[in-house]
């Protein structure tokens, strides 16, 4: 029994939800070789959410105690009247799917690492880079680990414990070439506790020196021509297209916002060869870096089908934007922190692979480029969206050539994605970032190789 | 719910890291209290109450460091907390370079309102709606935050650093776009802080011009052809650039050497009409910020004066670590000297060119290059503002873009928490 089974969630409300969470978050970072970052952090507290007379109220505070929870279920609710009494909205009843007695714990069944171990775990690699690339000239290697610990229930009935562990290691290399410095990022890792993410770091050998050629290439490269060009999408740059271009703007709050989504549903928005959905946990037998079973409103996730095979199908909901379109709801109302509310969020969105060899994407390129690494993006209610790119080549008569600089990717995703002409028949997962909407949140970001038409900045 | 003693925690685990075996330790206390208003889709929507308190831990073990961070404000969370931080530091490598504050005189700062004025925030937001339906009814506000915060802050550490401030103020941030049919506008955002809510929220910072400006981007068109042009920068996006400029003169750029500023000090590395202050303590900062994270007092920091690179923006291990001095701010609360064009003359003496209101684009290279698209923006051809534009990239080298300053506005926007105007950067290729 937890704290929150001792508190009566049915009261004179229209609904109520009261979460129990704790985020830790263990962070190393070797810049040179030397500490200059080895911190944890703990959020937990509890936080309580009501709707009523189509408002609501939410407070939260940072202790579990009976004394607490009543308190901040009180304050919640009494948020909820004040506003509900000065908004006077009515919308009716929230929908409801309530998962109950759901456990999803992904935690580690190893020994959990003591800092020393993480530490010297970095050493060896950093050390290891150290020796053996001395034409690297600067390195920050980061371990961060982000354990998401929730306890919920819901008054329509959903109870729900879930741990949804991630671990990435962040390898950034730097080459001064022309007095100039040349960098290069790498993120590895992704669902689940270090232990189980992270082992020996010498089998990351390879995946170093891979990065250090493509980063020599980078520093002896070109910048890319501004304008539109005949690109490939390599499989790990996939997934910030399909969270970037399309996932934002079929999230249903962004869709009541005014985004051009709204009036497509039904519509061929892509190329017949584009199938996008936002997976709960699951993706073609495979579980997904941030597996949600239940989301932060109670209600048993679904995979939402987005487009496919180029129709544009539906869209994410919380309870609210549920209500509001007639539909129920999907699953994807999502929080952060202990003391932030849900809000609509993508959990991993993914295109759905072709039957093309990348082999043979590249090889149908005259003119154009291979694009690699993504950093960050943005996307808009207009559906135009842009991500940074970081790794790219030159493609010339169907061979790769030059190594291009740092770059920015864009389009018109309802455009752009009509000009998708092969999609390979590998996927690839990332997990490595966080997305940004009032709060951050971890998301799975997937896809294959997308050959398509889009604009690149450069000279 | 009731208040911390925040004092009494940080003298509590304080004592309790020295007893758990640290050499020397740091502690912060912080308090937040935060009412937060929200609207969605131009209606009140949401009535958000937190109280929250926070402890950073630093323990230093024979030169090793180590860092917690728990919102555990118990006795037994905090004596659980100074064990995990002594333990942390004990797993760490020692670097000669870590240090806490040096001893400074006690000092106690308050600033703001401390209590929240709930019916007040509301009046403003509801105003806010009603100012949208009746001057831009194409607009839909996505989402509105009316917020209230105070935060009291106790830093103590072992070598006698008692510093302690209680900071309120209000901050103000709208998401949104216009629609018509099936047209819908780029999504812009704004945000203004403010000690009080005497002023409606549509006449702080950017609110209104943004607000027209969103349905005036209903039509927007193509760049006509890929060109080389000037940015004018707006204050709302010269913050993203700055933020990206003085980047290059913090920490980790300079600890890792990778700063393209690196050996600039006292060199010129912007033109010399660019003045760049944070000043953290400035009458125009709604919430002042009294003492750094790393436990020093601030103080007004001219970081590029006419161009002269004065000061990098280093923590107390920065500076240990290059030998360059620490700086007495965060790094924040941007301040850009006004200069002596009108902004009409400013936009006026461009022939081709983009006033970009912001940009969404990659992270600028160490080098500086930068490319992205110049979002709810607005072409500009023969001194005039055209038409809205869209799909349009601007790629450069923002280190360059700063050494070629054209001109700087006479006006300012002062959005609460910086106070910037309208630069001109030639030489940006737009396609």
């Amino acid at each position: 029994m937890t704290v929150l089974d001792r508190h009566d969630l049915a009261s004179s409300a229209d609904y109520t939800e009261l979460r129990h969470q704790r985020n830790t978050v263990a962070a190393v970072a070797l810049v040179n070789g030397d500490v200059t970052s080895n911190l944890t952090r703990t959020q937990g507290g509890v936080s309580a959410r009501v709707w009523h007379g189509g408002a609501w109220g939410f407070a939260s505070a940072a202790d579990d105690s009976d004394a607490t929870v009543a308190r901040t279920v009180r304050a919640a609710t009494d948020n909820a009247r004040w506003l509900g009494t000065r908004a006077g909205r009515s919308l009716g009843a929230l929908p409801s799917r309530p998962a109950s007695g759901a456990v999803n714990r992904f935690g580690t069944a190893r020994p959990r690492w003591t800092r020393a171990q993480a530490v010297a775990f970095l050493r060896e690699l950093d050390e290891h880079v150290a020796s053996r690339y001395p034409q690297v000239t600067a390195r920050t290697i980061a371990l961060q680990a982000l354990d998401m610990d929730k306890v919920l229930r819901t008054s329509d009935g959903a109870d729900s414990d879930s741990l949804i562990p991630r671990s990435i290691l962040v390898v950034a290399l730097t080459v001064v070439r022309g007095g100039e410095p040349v960098r290069l990022v790498e993120v590895h890792g992704g669902f689940g506790q270090l232990e189980d993410t992270f082992d020996d770091p010498r089998a990351l050998d390879g995946a170093i020196g891979e990065q250090v050629a493509h980063l020599e290439r980078k520093a002896a490269g070109v910048h890319a021509q501004a304008g539109q060009h005949d690109l490939i999408l390599d499989a790990s740059l996939a997934g910030i297209l399909a969270h970037e271009a399309i996932g934002h703007t079929t999230e249903a709050d962004l869709v009541l916002g005014g985004s051009v989504a709204g009036d497509r549903v039904g519509q061929q928005v892509a190329s017949e060869l584009v199938s996008l959905t936002d997976f709960a946990h699951t993706a073609l037998g495979q579980q997904c870096p941030v597996p949600v079973h239940v989301d932060d409103e109670g209600v048993e996730a679904r995979d939402v089908p987005i487009i496919e095979r180029g129709v544009l199908r539906g869209f994410m909901h919380s309870k609210e934007t549920a209500l509001r379109f007639d539909v129920p709801p999907t699953g994807n109302a999502r929080a952060f922190q202990f003391s932030d509310e849900p809000l609509v969020r993508m959990r991993n969105t993914s295109f759905l692979p072709g039957t093309s060899t990348l082999a043979d994407m590249i090889g149908s390129v005259e003119r154009g480029y291979y694009l690699m690494r993504p950093s960050n993006g943005q996307a808009d209610a207009t559906s135009e969206f842009m991500f940074g790119v970081t790794l790219g080549y030159e493609i010339v008569d169907g061979k790769l050539g030059a190594a291009i600089k740092d770059t920015t990717i864009s389009g018109v995703a309802f455009d752009m994605l009509r000009t998708v002409s092969m999609v390979s028949d590998e996927m690839q997962w990332e997990c490595g970032g966080m997305c940004g909407k009032k709060q951050p949140i971890p998301v799975g970001m997937g896809g294959p190789a997308i050959k398509c038409r889009a604009t690149l900045g450069g000279r | 719910m009731a208040a911390l003693d925040c004092g009494g925690i940080a003298q509590r685990a304080i004592d309790a890291l020295l007893e758990a075996g640290a050499d020397q330790a740091q502690v912060l206390v912080t308090e937040a209290r935060n009412e937060e208003l929200n609207a969605e889709w131009n209606e009140p929507s949401l009535l958000r109450s937190t109280l929250e308190g926070q402890l950073s831990l630093v323990a230093l073990v024979d030169g090793k460091k180590g860092v917690l961070s728990s919102n555990e404000t118990t006795p037994d969370g905090v004596a659980r907390a100074a064990k995990e931080a002594v333990a942390l530091a004990s797993g760490s490598r020692p670097d000669p370079a870590n240090a806490i504050a040096e001893v400074q005189a006690p000092a106690s700062f308050e600033s703001g309102p401390l209590e929240p004025a709930l019916d007040g925030m509301h009046d403003r937001l509801v105003e806010l709606l009603r100012h949208r339906d009746l001057h831009h009814p194409r607009t839909t506000m996505r989402s509105v935050v009316v917020d209230f915060t105070r935060r009291e802050r106790v830093l103590l550490n072992s070598a006698g650093v008692d510093l302690r401030s209680n900071v309120g103020a209000y901050t103000f941030v709208a998401t949104f776009s216009a629609r018509r049919g099936a047209d819908t506008s780029s999504f812009n955002y704004t945000v203004a802080r403010s000690k009080d809510l005497e002023r409606p929220v549509a006449s702080l910072g950017s609110f209104e011009r943004l607000l027209r400006e969103s349905a005036a981007q209903l039509d927007p068109r193509k760049p006509p052809e890929k060109f080389v042009g000037d940015l004018v920068v707006t204050p709302d996006c010269l913050g993203s650039f700055l933020g990206a400029i003085t980047g290059y003169l913090r920490d980790e750029a300079l600890i890792s050497g990778t700063s393209v500023f690196a050996d600039r000090l006292g060199a010129l590395v912007t033109h010399p009409s660019l003045t760049v202050r944070s000043a953290p303590r400035a009458e125009a900062m709604a919430a002042p910020c009294y003492f750094t994270g790393d436990g020093h007092l601030t103080e007004d920091t001219t970081v590029i004066e006419d161009g002269l690179l004065r000061h990098f923006l280093l923590t107390q291990y920065g500076a240990n670590k290059t030998g360059h001095a620490r700086a007495p701010t965060d790094g924040d609360a941007w301040v850009v000297d006004p200069g002596d064009t009108p902004l009409d003359a400013l936009i006026g003496g461009v022939e081709r060119g983009v006033l970009i209101c912001r940009f969404s684009g990659g992270r600028p290279s160490p080098s500086g290059d930068f490319s992205g698209i110049a979002k709810n923006s607005f072409l500009i051809e023969g001194g005039k503002v055209g038409p809205a534009l869209s799909e349009t990239m601007v790629s450069g080298n923002l280190v360059q873009l700063f050494e070629r300053v054209a001109g700087i506005s006479r006006e300012r926007v002062d959005f609460g928490d910086a106070l910037l105007p309208w630069v001109r950067l030639p030489g940006v290729t737009i396609s």
